[in-house]
């Protein structure tokens, strides 16, 4: 049985549909996280799940329980706020234990709850301290450790990194998967982060104004995406999308060329159904999949615009090459490109996408020519 | 001339000020003594003897000083009606801060039908004058049998437009965050506000506590209207007796004696604002902008 389930589940504010209608099955212990770019809805399905909106329409149980008109307190969930949402005025150990306080909790037994979780988390030193004398991280932890507390099935996450430092930012990154490995409870984590989503879920949620793009493991998502959106969204730097022609139909797939390419046309083995020969369709290319060219491959000539060196690797950006601006990532000895060179690229149908005029993905990883 | 010139630069420059500031300070400094004097006069009054009061030539610092016009002052019960001022001004001021904040948070953070009708018939209520509705409540005081009883100082001030509204320009720009997590934290809205709401407004409870405290200490009208008894009466009503009156001796004896009522009336008022003037001064321009 999934832990969150949600069936058909639709917002709006006033005239404004925000959530059209999505269907998800959060399992239990598994960290999902939704990504996608702002006001994509994805705080919004947070806080429906969390109860603090209503939803419109659409079915929300949580382990197997309607959420229909239950309290947020009731639903057995807690919720770490992007600001942490930490009460100013309480000290570390009061905040920790309001919810307990709330609930009827003595005293001495809430004390004795919130020390033994301080302990866990690294607070125990800071528990009679105000919120404004810790550092960012700490306030991390105290939302995280008021989250615990009150042992919930699901834990929700609102963007709780993005008010820290890159440092930081990778050192939470790492304590709260490790937390998540250690309790095993259910969590689900907004972000717009997609190194986050990438480094941190079991499962990831693309959402797009409101709608769910693509659900599927990081690699999946990666390897696999469902549309030039997904595409586009998961990678960094973002997917290479360059303009092509649909030149051969054959009963097992579609041969395809880029614009400008040189050598033989890229070949996929996928349905054909609805495809003509000279269909404009758009190839996407992750700028650390281009390979080696050789004589009689495919291959791409294009002159490189700037350069952004990063020591072993370096980015090289050719805005003005005719099928479409490109970046390519390069290591080595081969990163010693310079501004106004001219390069050749070659191109593996395996490593490459293709997507319709629609921008759905028509296939994913061709005929390898390696 | 050339050095004096160069002092003064050097002055206005270490103090991140420009030649055109100086006429603004001059005006300024002119203001302030236009409303400053006549509360200077009020101090320096009240230390003088009668015959020093009204002069050919203003005597800012009085020549001669007693403190006969003090001792006079208490030959009324003035202590009672110092008593009966600060019951009155303390209650009242603690009810207008409680209410005005709840209702302040309510309009602010709450959702229901007609929350800004409510507030513009709030604020509605300002634009009528005083004088309009003393009258039928004097009426109905009398009527219950309230007339010169504390009920009647206190219940007509315990609620407050002004104190509202600063509490409700608080809890605009409050952190809807906070109120969140409590929501999940499992309090109610009377618990996120009495909890997490109102001990984080100090600042506007001390502006609207000031302001308010003030008013109340120095209101006129309605105790007037409403003691009938000597031991009811508040400072200022009671006061009022050592004002000159014109065409009887008091007219020139009685200065000195009233001011010196005057200025022990007004230091309350004082030592509440100066105690409480960081929080004070925080809490009215705290608008748009959040701490």
């Amino acid at each position: 049985m999934s832990m969150v389930e949600l069936r058909n589940v639709r917002k709006s504010f006033g005239p404004v549909d925000v959530i059209h209608g999505v269907d998800l099955d959060v399992e239990e212990g598994e960290f999902v996280v939704f990504v996608g770019p702002s006001g994509c809805g994805k705080s919004t399905l947070l806080r429906l799940i969390s109860g603090l909106e209503v939803l419109t329409d659409g079915e929300l149980s949580i382990d197997g329980r309607s959420m229909r008109g239950i309290s947020p307190s009731a639903r057995q969930v807690a919720m770490v706020f992007q600001s942490y949402a930490l009460y100013p005025h309480m000290t570390v150990a009061d905040n920790m234990s309001f919810a307990l306080r709330m609930e009827g909790v003595p005293r001495r037994q809430r004390r004795a709850q919130v020390e033994e979780i301080a302990r866990t988390l690294r607070l125990e030193d800071l528990l009679d301290r105000k919120p404004r004398e810790l550092s960012g991280g700490q306030r991390q932890r105290v939302a995280i450790g008021r989250c615990i507390v009150r042992k919930p099935k699901v834990f929700l996450f609102d963007e709780p990194l993005s008010n820290l430092d890159a440092e930081l930012r990778v050192q939470m990154r790492v304590e709260l998967t490790n937390l998540h490995r250690d309790l095993g409870v259910t969590s689900i984590y907004v972000t717009h982060d997609q190194i986050e989503a990438m480094t941190m879920a079991d499962r990831i949620v693309v959402l797009r104004d409101g709608v769910i793009e693509q659900v599927g493991t990081p690699t999946e998502l990666y390897e696999r995406p469902g549309n030039r959106f997904v595409a586009g969204f998961i990678g960094s730097p973002k997917m290479n999308f360059l303009s092509g022609e649909l030149r051969e139909l054959t009963a097992a797939g579609i041969g395809v060329a880029i614009d400008g390419q040189l050598g033989d046309p890229l070949r996929f083995d996928c349905p054909t159904d609805g495809m003509q020969v000279g269909d404009q369709v758009s190839i996407g290319i992750r700028p650390e999949h281009f390979v080696e060219p050789d004589e009689s491959g495919a291959r791409l000539r294009t002159t490189v615009g700037s350069v952004e060196k990063l020591g072993d690797e370096a980015y090289l950006y050719a805005p003005d090459n005719p099928a479409g601006p490109l970046i390519v990532r390069k290591q080595g000895r081969a990163a010693a490109s310079r501004a106004y060179d001219d390069i050749e690229l070659g191109l593996d149908a395996g490593l490459c996408h293709v997507f319709d005029r629609n921008g759905v993905a028509v296939a994913n990883g061709g005929t390898t020519n390696r | 001339m050339a050095a004096l010139v160069e002092r003064i630069s050097t002055y206005l420059h270490e103090r991140g000020l420009r030649v055109v500031d100086i006429p603004i300070w001059i005006g300024g400094m002119l203001f302030l003594l236009a409303w400053a004097s006549p509360f200077l006069w009020m101090v320096t009054t009240s230390f003088k003897y009668p015959e020093d009061v009204l002069t050919t030539h203003i005597e800012w610092i009085p020549r001669r000083v007693t403190i006969d016009n003090f001792i006079q002052v208490f030959e009324l019960p003035v202590l009672r009606w110092a008593l009966n001022s600060a019951v009155q001004a303390i209650i009242a001021t603690f009810f207008c801060v409680v209410f005005g904040a709840m209702a302040g948070f309510a309009l602010a953070r709450m959702r229901f039908p007609g929350r800004g009708a409510i507030f513009m018939v709030f604020l509605a209520s300002l634009m009528v004058p005083t004088e309009v509705s003393v009258v039928p409540m004097l009426l109905a005081f009398v009527k219950v049998g309230w007339a010169s009883t504390y009920q009647a100082l206190i219940l007509p001030m315990i609620a407050n437009v002004l104190s509202l509204y600063i509490f409700r320009q608080f809890f605009l720009s409050f952190p809807q965050e906070l109120l969140d997590a409590a929501r999940m934290d499992g309090a109610n809205i009377m618990r996120a506000f009495w909890l997490i709401a109102f001990p984080l407004a100090r600042a506007p409870a001390v502006a609207a506590a000031v302001i308010i405290f003030t008013l109340n200490w120095n209101n006129f009208l309605w105790p007037l209207l409403v003691t009938f008894d000597e031991s009811m009466k508040t400072l200022p009503v009671g006061i009022a007796q050592f004002a000159p009156n014109v065409g009887t001796h008091t007219q020139i004896e009685g200065y000195a004696v009233a001011m010196a009522a005057i200025t022990m009336l007004s230091i309350p008022s004082l030592v509440v604002f100066f105690l409480l003037q960081k929080h004070f001064i925080s809490g009215i321009s705290q608008g748009g902008i959040k701490q």
